[in-house]
């Protein structure tokens, strides 16, 4: 397209061919509806328009999304729907596999396999949900106010920080468990109850979050439309509030996303150990941890929530990915 | 020397929290702490003698200085379960617990470096597509379903493996390698996951670079491109993310230690947790955590000897 071949390629400096003023008039006739000039303009600078033209979410991203929905229905309506009794034990149907009366079969206690997965999806998504909710808040602020204000309580604050990582998460979680049992916290006795594993996994959580939201916030308080507003008197509420926090909440957005996943994880994993919701309670990872003694037999009573909770975390871990690499702005590109 | 020393110190401020929060931990639970100590079956007589032992009635900072001093001549409390001392306990155990967290860390370089570096000598290519879709699946996959999985394959239906089954390393090593097989690739699935994204990516990074085209310019084969000049200054990152990853790995090992019966520092620190033998959880607490602040410290020295880039910069900072 000789014709058209842009007058800058000379020098290679698109500041030239914005200076000509050539890209008005291409912009005017883009307006008239000669769409043509468009896949012009696209030809100029093909890494710069490509990118903005092709992200795209993907379709792996809206199968899991859809997941996330489904299951976080289930979870919500478990209670509503006309699943059977989670808890009620028929001896005479143990260790059944799938059938019209139960569709996924029965574990080792004949009660429902699906009626439990049910259940356990509420105590996993609440668990998760709370959990990381309870970080954004106390790790957030922390963060926000740490990067933002910087000196001495930046250097407390991200100390603390630096103690609650010195523990191994799941070992925190453990003691924090164990060790305010019996407490009471507002209006909560601390045990075994969903609250606690909430509040133990919510802890663990806090010091990342704080790291990652102080990481992004000292870069954005550095950054001109602070200064501007800085400048036009604006107070340093308005400005964590307006400038700071809308652009910080992004990366944060996509980190919370994985981080239910890593808290349903770790719920799962206390209650491996049989340290999660007392029993009978179901959750996916008592489920495992009950069918893992007939694995030899029975695999399914494990296999079936292990395949859940495997498609949840995977969902959640691929949301997580595509929101971060499609809000994940390069500078260069601006 | 000015960074070490700041570390030192950093270091210092931390042992000090991660201690203090450990002793406080006792005091956390609701009512008597001498009750707690000495156990739920525990008369008057003993209550006192607890009472005395730990120096309830005198002030905390007091209480704090005098349990420090006895864990650091290595006395951790009695357990109120087997009325022995917790120290010796811990002290049997902690080799399983080491010996499987660095089976696990060989078993995954093993598995991450190869595939790592096949994965970026052509990246984007078919191999690089499938080897990273693979790990983003193994890292969906937690400790507890992945042990289930590799019991059900290698020990259940073909046999490869026992599942609790453990024989000391000292009397048979290649019996005990055989035994923690399992237990470890559990483990190491996860990590070779985290260590072939990074290294994939660092070394795709590296590639980048004008001495790498300049290599390739003077004709040098790419394989020796990769090994001699790529894979050192890609694997700095590696390193820390081997030490950040460990508390990872930590508490992926009582999940483990739980699932293949191992007598582990995880197994042991759970079933504390279950008799309520509260002095063997705050100890089992405190060693595991000591471990990893120190081993954090280490790599984080380890880095800046490894990468002299690293030394300079600081050092002219």
């Amino acid at each position: 397209m000789p014709e058209h071949s842009p007058s800058w390629e000379a020098t290679g400096d698109p500041r030239d061919f914005l200076e000509s003023g050539d890209l008005g008039t291409r912009v005017e006739q883009i307006a008239d509806g000669q769409v043509a000039e468009l896949e012009i303009l696209h030809t100029l600078d093909p890494d710069q328009v490509s990118g903005v033209v092709k992200k795209r979410l993907g379709l792996t991203f809206w199968l899991a999304t859809s997941w996330i929905i489904f299951i976080s229905g289930v979870a919500i309506l478990a209670g509503v729907l006309p699943f059977k009794d989670p808890n009620y034990q028929n001896y005479t149907a143990l260790k059944q596999g799938p059938s019209g009366q139960y569709w996924l079969g029965t574990d080792d206690l004949g009660r429902d396999m699906l009626s439990r997965l049910a259940h356990g999806a509420t105590v996993s998504l609440t668990v998760g949900v709370t959990a990381i909710l309870l970080g954004l808040i106390v790790g957030g602020t922390v963060g926000l106010l740490a990067g933002y204000f910087k000196g001495r309580f930046e250097t407390i604050a991200m100390g603390a920080m630096d103690v609650l990582l010195a523990y191994p998460a799941l070992l925190l979680a453990l003691a924090i468990i164990t060790f305010t049992e019996g407490r009471h916290f507002l209006w909560f006795t601390l045990g075994h109850s969903l609250v606690t594993i909430a509040f133990a996994i919510g802890i663990v959580s806090i010091a990342p979050i704080a790291r990652l939201v102080r990481a992004s916030t000292l870069v954005f308080t550095e950054r001109e439309f602070v200064l501007a507003s800085r400048t036009l008197g604006a107070s340093n509420w308005r400005i964590l509030r307006k400038e700071i926090l809308p652009n910080v909440i992004l990366p944060v957005l996509s980190f919370a996303i994985i981080g239910v996943a890593v808290a349903i994880v770790a719920e799962g994993g206390l209650a491996f150990l049989g340290l999660s919701v007392a029993p009978p309670q179901a959750t996916w990872g008592t489920m495992i941890n009950e069918g893992k003694g007939y694995l030899a037999t029975n695999p399914m009573i494990s296999l079936i929530p292990c395949f859940v909770l495997f498609l949840t975390v995977l969902s959640l871990n691929l949301a997580g990915d595509r929101v971060r690499e499609y809000f994940d702005v390069k500078e260069g590109a601006l | 020397m000015r960074f070490i020393r700041r570390r030192l110190l950093q270091l210092a401020v931390v042992l000090f929290c991660v201690t203090f929060l450990s002793f406080l931990m006792l005091h956390f639970l609701p009512g008597d702490t001498a009750q707690v100590v000495c156990g739920i079956s525990c008369n008057e007589k003993g209550l006192e003698q607890t009472r005395h032992q730990l120096g309830l009635d005198k002030p905390w900072p007091v209480q704090y200085l005098n349990w420090l001093g006895n864990v650091a001549r290595g006395d951790l409390g009695e357990s109120a379960l087997f009325h022995t001392p917790v120290s010796t306990a811990l002290k049997q155990k902690m080799p399983v617990t080491i010996e499987l967290l660095i089976y696990t860390e060989i078993l995954a370089l093993i598995m991450a470096v190869p595939l790592a570096l096949i994965a970026a000598q052509r990246s984007g290519g078919v191999f690089d597509r499938t080897s990273t879709t693979v790990a983003f699946g193994l890292l969906s996959i937690p400790d507890f379903v992945m042990g289930i999985l590799l019991i059900l394959i290698f020990a259940v239906n073909l046999g490869w493996f026992p599942v609790t089954q453990y024989t000391p390393f000292l009397s048979d090593p290649l019996a005990n390698l055989h035994d923690m097989f399992l237990p470890a690739l559990t483990l190491a699935l996860g990590e070779m996951a985290v260590y072939m994204r990074l290294l994939r990516t660092d070394l795709i990074a590296t590639l980048q670079e004008d001495y790498v085209t300049m290599a390739k310019a003077k004709g040098m084969p790419s394989r020796r491109i990769l090994l001699r000049h790529a894979f050192r200054p890609s694997s700095f990152s590696l390193v820390t993310v081997i030490g950040l990853d460990m508390g990872r790995l930590i508490g992926g090992a009582f999940i483990v230690e739980t699932l293949f019966a191992l007598n582990g520092m995880g197994s042991y620190i759970v079933v504390a947790i279950e008799e309520r033998d509260y002095v063997a959880v705050q100890a089992g607490v405190l060693v595991v955590a000591v471990a990893y602040v120190l081993i954090n410290f280490v790599v984080d020295l380890l880095y800046s000897v490894i990468d002299p880039r690293i030394r300079h910069a600081r050092a002219l900072a």
